[in-house]
């Protein structure tokens, strides 16, 4: 209670002071619209329904891209876990890829599918695909040898040790992995909008600012912020229900 | 590893080593002995003495460099390790069942199986929540539903406090006078040894150094009674002279 006592206050002291110096006429409406002119904006677009269809064109291609992504670099953590000496085919091209900011692709990608779904896809497969692949990889690495020891006490089979102690043992990590993927999806897409896309958030903030409309604008931002937070918050509650409720250290 | 149709276990010329930088360093060197099925077998000795990777050998965790292991026919092995190695995302229940395939958990053993070590109440606790004796505990279970005939236990009470410790010693000789399960025990505790075996086998460096026979005591033993406490004195006296040999070497 008191942590959220905390966060409120912030919230309200910037309110406060974003009331104060846009009334104060310190700068022009374009350049600082009030709280309430945005508010109303967001009233008005909700009414009309025009910020929900760029929240769920957004929303849309970050599941599809982020889906990709996890089945693409589960797939190639698992391998690169069970099958180290794999690794030469793809390392150097994965290290490659890695360093490439993926919107520093998006002129190609135009060129090759267009400003439809797909360039803006695998922008976020190559954004997301990164942090979801070392995770897997480190969680099924470390994996205890003592863990694997029992299962070989046991006389259980390789893949029997893989799915009852390798990959459970390795499922913070890759929940953690796809929790930073499911950022940074939100925040690639949102880029690959504003340069080619005629829908989603992206599209909707750059053509506010063409429009010259700045409460559109800080109705865009804010909304980006909080869907995205909502979607972290959803993703910290199923991690936390999957490590039966936050049981202590019940699966560290 | 051989199997025969012999009673106990039978080691032949048992060798083991390991590369340590370069050199060689004989771990097991040249152990032949035999253990009687359904008795506690005792391998005492001072820490590096060869005790756990006999163990690890005698189960097939690990390959000697030469030697033979001739076991029972359709024997199977239990093992306790020092630590207790339950899995931390799954639940007392869960990890006591976790060598069985689902289709094989008999629900009235297990629960049998987890009152025997006193862990009732405890099934849907993890790891997290047990404390270290429960969690041992836990561990004795999860061999136990396995079934072995024989049951490896390398220190398993090593980390415990004395009274968990003796608590949990007696619960051994219990479920060994309740089923007759055949248990090789290794420890450094010369009083645990002397409280649990009908066997002790004393190891120094890879090798066996002396080898007593308990089976004329009952438990429960006063480890303070004068035969025990003669043979505490000698088996004392045995390592002190192997480490005061090594010394001078």
């Amino acid at each position: 209670m008191k942590n959220h006592m905390k966060s409120i206050s912030v919230i309200a002291i910037i309110l406060a002071l974003w009331f104060l110096f846009s009334s104060l006429n310190i700068w022009s409406a374009y350049v600082l619209p009030s709280p309430y002119k945005v508010f109303d904006t967001f009233i008005k677009m909700c009414k009309s329904g025009e910020i929900f269809t760029h929240i769920w064109d957004s929303l849309l291609r970050v599941i599809i891209g982020f889906s990709i992504a996890f089945v693409l670099a589960f797939s190639l953590g698992v391998l690169s876990s069970i099958k180290p000496n794999s690794a030469p085919y793809y390392n150097h091209i994965v290290e490659f890829i890695r360093n490439v900011p993926p919107l520093s692709l998006i002129p190609l990608l135009i060129l090759w599918f267009g400003i439809g779904e797909t360039s803006k896809i695998i922008v976020i497969v190559l954004t997301s695909f990164f942090p979801m692949f070392l995770n897997t990889k480190k969680g099924l690495v470390s994996c205890d040898i003592k863990l694997l020891e029992v299962g070989d006490s046991f006389g259980f089979s390789t893949s029997r040790k893989f799915f009852h102690i390798m990959l459970p043992n390795a499922i913070p990590d890759i929940l953690v992995g796809m929790r930073t993927g499911l950022g940074y999806s939100w925040r690639s897409i949102i880029g690959a909008e504003m340069i080619a896309a005629s829908s989603g958030l992206g599209y909707f903030i750059l053509d506010a600012q063409q429009m010259a409309r700045s409460d559109k604008v800080i109705v865009g931002i804010i909304v980006i912020g909080t869907v995205g937070y909502c979607c972290d918050k959803l993703f910290s509650y199923g991690i936390k229900k999957i490590s039966h409720g936050g049981v202590g250290d019940s699966w560290s | 590893m051989e199997v025969l149709a012999i009673a106990g276990v039978k080691i032949e010329h048992l060798s083991k080593s390991y590369t340590v930088s370069g050199k060689i360093l004989p771990v097991i060197d040249d152990i032949s002995l035999t253990i009687d099925e359904g008795s506690i077998t005792i391998i005492i000795g001072k820490s590096g003495c060869g005790k756990t990777t006999f163990l690890k050998l005698l189960h097939g965790l690990e390959q000697p460099n030469c030697g033979n292991i001739l076991l029972p026919k359709e024997s199977k092995l239990g093992m306790v390790f020092q630590e207790d190695r339950l899995m931390p995302w799954l639940n007392t229940w869960d990890n006591v069942t976790f060598s069985l395939k689902k289709k094989d958990i008999n629900k009235t053993l297990v629960e049998d199986t987890i009152k025997l070590v006193g862990l009732n109440g405890f099934e849907n606790a993890y790891p997290a929540q047990l404390s270290g004796g429960m969690r041992q505990r836990a561990a004795l279970a999860r061999a136990l539903i396995y079934n072995p005939s024989l049951l490896l236990m390398d220190e398993p009470f090593a980390s415990l406090d004395y009274f968990t410790r003796e608590n949990l010693q007696n619960e051994i000789i219990r479920i060994h006078k309740s089923n007759g399960i055949g248990i090789v025990f290794v420890t450094h505790n010369i009083d645990e040894a002397l409280k649990l075996g009908q066997r002790i086998i004393v190891f120094e460096a890879g090798k066996v150094k002396a080898d007593y026979d308990l089976s004329g005591y009952t438990y429960v033993r006063d480890i303070l009674s004068k035969p025990l406490i003669e043979m505490k004195k000698d088996i004392l006296n045995i390592m002190k002279d192997v480490s005061s040999n090594r010394e001078n070497i």
